[in-house]
């Protein structure tokens, strides 16, 4: 029984950042920008949030920190890929690369090396998971009804099944994908936060783990619905739970290699996305330039 | 028009090289200071210049994967992955037949990681084009799950105990491809180098000149056109795939059976994702591949040193340099069109 809670409760904790990064994505998808740089947009912010923290010593100002990171990269990553009609997955990785590469220099240039930011101490840090768990759903539910009963809803969904719909009423679809992908930032922002504050002690490098991509997966698997995909990062969360609890575990006498255990979120992300071909309620306009 | 095509990726090259030299300056680097590091340790010596050479072996391989699939409008992100399959599976092989002749020894390793990478691809065509699963989101995923697996034989099965660190047992004499003195000094550059600008030459005439790649470019080109002149696009996708994987499955072979002899954890060390940025700025060209892979080997070579030359920056600046260039190219139109409005302003002056 205990170990049930357990279960339960660490697949509630990992659940938190998979559905920050897919409501993010959510939203940038929903306008036609096909996000694979959510990645990218949690190992920002969980940097930005944890320095900040490691030079002011305030928490507050390390999620500030993160959002606003988050919200910077969204706009980097917007403008580069709809200003340059360029493919979007092509930007996105680019814009993964160039994460991947700026933290660790950044890292070294400010704290000497590469592999982190210093340790947080608990008091310094954001501790309260049960708050963003809270934030997290507030945030499907704000979403599920943004998306049906708000003008920047409808422009959002236009923007990505028609984009000339919208150019016919002087507005433009380009704006629209850029104002959703600096939002995606920010909401993405928060997964990263949790990451480096709330979960971790600090950054660490390549925190987020593919969590990025788990994230797109069960947005994809979500049908790009914020309650479906809510619930979608619920299940390839429990996933990753079971792996932790089945670290060092042995069955029968055979102790159970950790590799192994290790890949098993993966493998039942890919598994449950090919169970359910929800590929059909991609937005129709989705990674064509405006 | 291929000559002014060669311009602007240059000027995009160029860029993410100002870019980033700017940015070291932020970082409380002198810019000139930083490039002459990379220029000294890349391309100094004999030996760095092997160096530079040994990286861009793995990196010709890959890129030439991308670069195939990239024809068939697909995106093989999984390079990595079918890199450390296959250089696990010829590990492997090296292992289990100690006692082979070099004759024997160098083709059936080679092929075991051609057909173990072409495998791991396999899975992600099936699963594209069955179940619907993107191919950026099946091979980016299979990337998690190859490590897992490379772990497991590392770490495992074929463990090698008598080592501190965490390596597999050694392969037999007969599997350890000869290096290359004359050309690169007391480097691990190997003959792997010269398979690499054979399987380049390979795939440049399968492109060009063969049945196979116009059909690849024809689905990727225009797909409609390709399914209405009687092609399979499932076959063709899962054929592309394959061979994407198989290319990415022999990049191994130079560090595996040139240089350590065994297989360590992280073998692959980003080869594969630096492919993509390799295949896009090699413009889908085999030779083009090879000129930058040969590039991007020399930057990873030359960044080297900045972890001990420099103060406040790391070889990490090597990775956004790499980032900057393939946003550069992949954002050519953006600054294609004022350079070729300029061109034809100058030659309407001269004329």
């Amino acid at each position: 029984m205990d170990l049930f809670v357990a279960f339960i409760e660490s697949a509630l904790r990992v659940s938190i950042p998979l559905m920050f990064a897919a409501y993010g994505g959510l939203i940038s998808e929903r306008s036609g920008l096909a996000n694979v740089a959510l990645e990218g947009l949690l190992l920002m912010s969980a940097f930005a949030g944890a320095a900040t923290v490691a030079v002011t010593q305030n928490p507050w100002l390390g999620l500030a920190a993160g959002i606003f990171a988050g919200a910077v990269g969204g706009l980097v990553f917007g403008v580069a890929a709809i200003k340059s009609r360029a493919d979007h997955i092509v930007m996105g990785i680019a814009f993964n690369m160039l994460v991947a590469g700026l933290i660790p220099t950044i890292c070294r240039a400010w704290f000497g090396v590469t592999g982190g930011t210093p340790q947080l101490d608990r008091s310094v840090r954001l501790t309260s998971d049960a708050s963003f768990f809270v934030a997290a759903i507030l945030l499907g539910a704000i979403l599920f009804w943004a998306l049906r009963a708000t003008s920047w809803g409808l422009r959002l969904k236009a923007a990505g099944d028609e984009p000339s719909a919208l150019t016919v009423q002087g507005v433009s679809a380009g704006l629209v994908r850029i104002q959703a992908s600096v939002l995606c930032g920010a909401v993405v922002g928060l997964g990263g936060v949790n990451l480096s504050l709330c979960q971790g002690s600090g950054y660490i490098r390549e925190m987020a783990g593919g969590r990025g991509f788990i994230a797109l997966a069960a947005l994809i698997f979500g049908a790009w619905k914020p309650v479906q995909a809510g619930l979608a990062c619920l299940l390839f969360a429990s996933a990753d739970a079971l792996q932790m609890l089945l670290q060092g575990k042995s069955f029968f006498d055979f102790a159970m290699p950790n590799s192994i255990v290790q890949i098993v979120p993966y493998v039942a992300t890919l598994l449950l996305l090919a169970l359910r071909r929800s590929t059909m309620n991609a937005p129709k306009a989705i990674n064509r330039p405006v | 028009m291929r000559f002014f095509s060669f311009y602007v990726t240059a000027i995009a090259v160029a860029l993410g090289f100002i870019l980033a030299l700017l940015l070291t300056a932020f970082l409380g680097e002198n810019p000139l200071d930083v490039a002459w590091v990379l220029i000294r340790g890349s391309v100094g010596s004999s030996t760095a210049f092997g160096y530079s050479l040994f990286y861009a072996t793995p990196l010709i391989f890959t890129g030439l994967s991308v670069a195939w699939a990239l024809k068939a409008g697909l995106f093989n992100i999984g390079a990595e992955g079918q890199m450390t399959v296959g250089g696990i599976s010829m590990a492997i092989v090296g292992i289990l037949l100690q006692d082979l002749s070099a004759w024997l020894a160098w083709p059936l390793a080679l092929s075991a990681g051609f057909m173990a990478g072409a495998f791991w691809a396999w899975l992600v065509a099936w699963f594209k084009v069955n179940r619907g699963v993107h191919e950026v989101l099946g091979s980016i995923l299979l990337n998690f799950v190859s490590y897992g697996l490379a772990g497991l034989f590392i770490l495992n099965v074929f463990r090698n105990t008598e080592s501190a660190n965490p390596e597999t047992l050694e392969i037999g004499s007969g599997f350890h491809l000869s290096t290359l003195e004359w050309l690169g000094g007391t480097s691990p550059l190997n003959i792997a180098f010269f398979f690499a600008l054979a399987f380049a030459a390979l795939i440049d005439l399968l492109i060009r000149r063969s049945k196979i790649g116009l059909h690849l470019s024809w689905t990727g080109g225009s797909p409609e056109f390709a399914r209405r002149s009687g092609l399979s696009i499932s076959k063709q996708t899962i054929g592309a795939m394959m061979i994407s994987g198989g290319l990415a499955g022999l990049a191994g072979a130079s560090v595996i059976l040139g240089y350590m002899h065994k297989a360590r954890e992280g073998f692959a060390g980003g080869a594969g994702f630096v492919g993509i940025a390799v295949a896009l700025l090699g413009r889908g060209n085999a030779w083009g591949v090879v000129a930058a892979a040969v590039l991007f080997g020399c930057l990873q070579k030359g960044s080297l040193d900045l972890d001990i030359d420099t103060e406040n920056i790391s070889r990490d600046l090597a990775v956004v340099i790499q980032a900057l260039i393939v946003i550069a190219v992949a954002a050519r139109p953006v600054f294609e069109r004022p350079i070729r409005n300029w061109v034809d302003r100058r030659n309407k002056a001269v004329n």
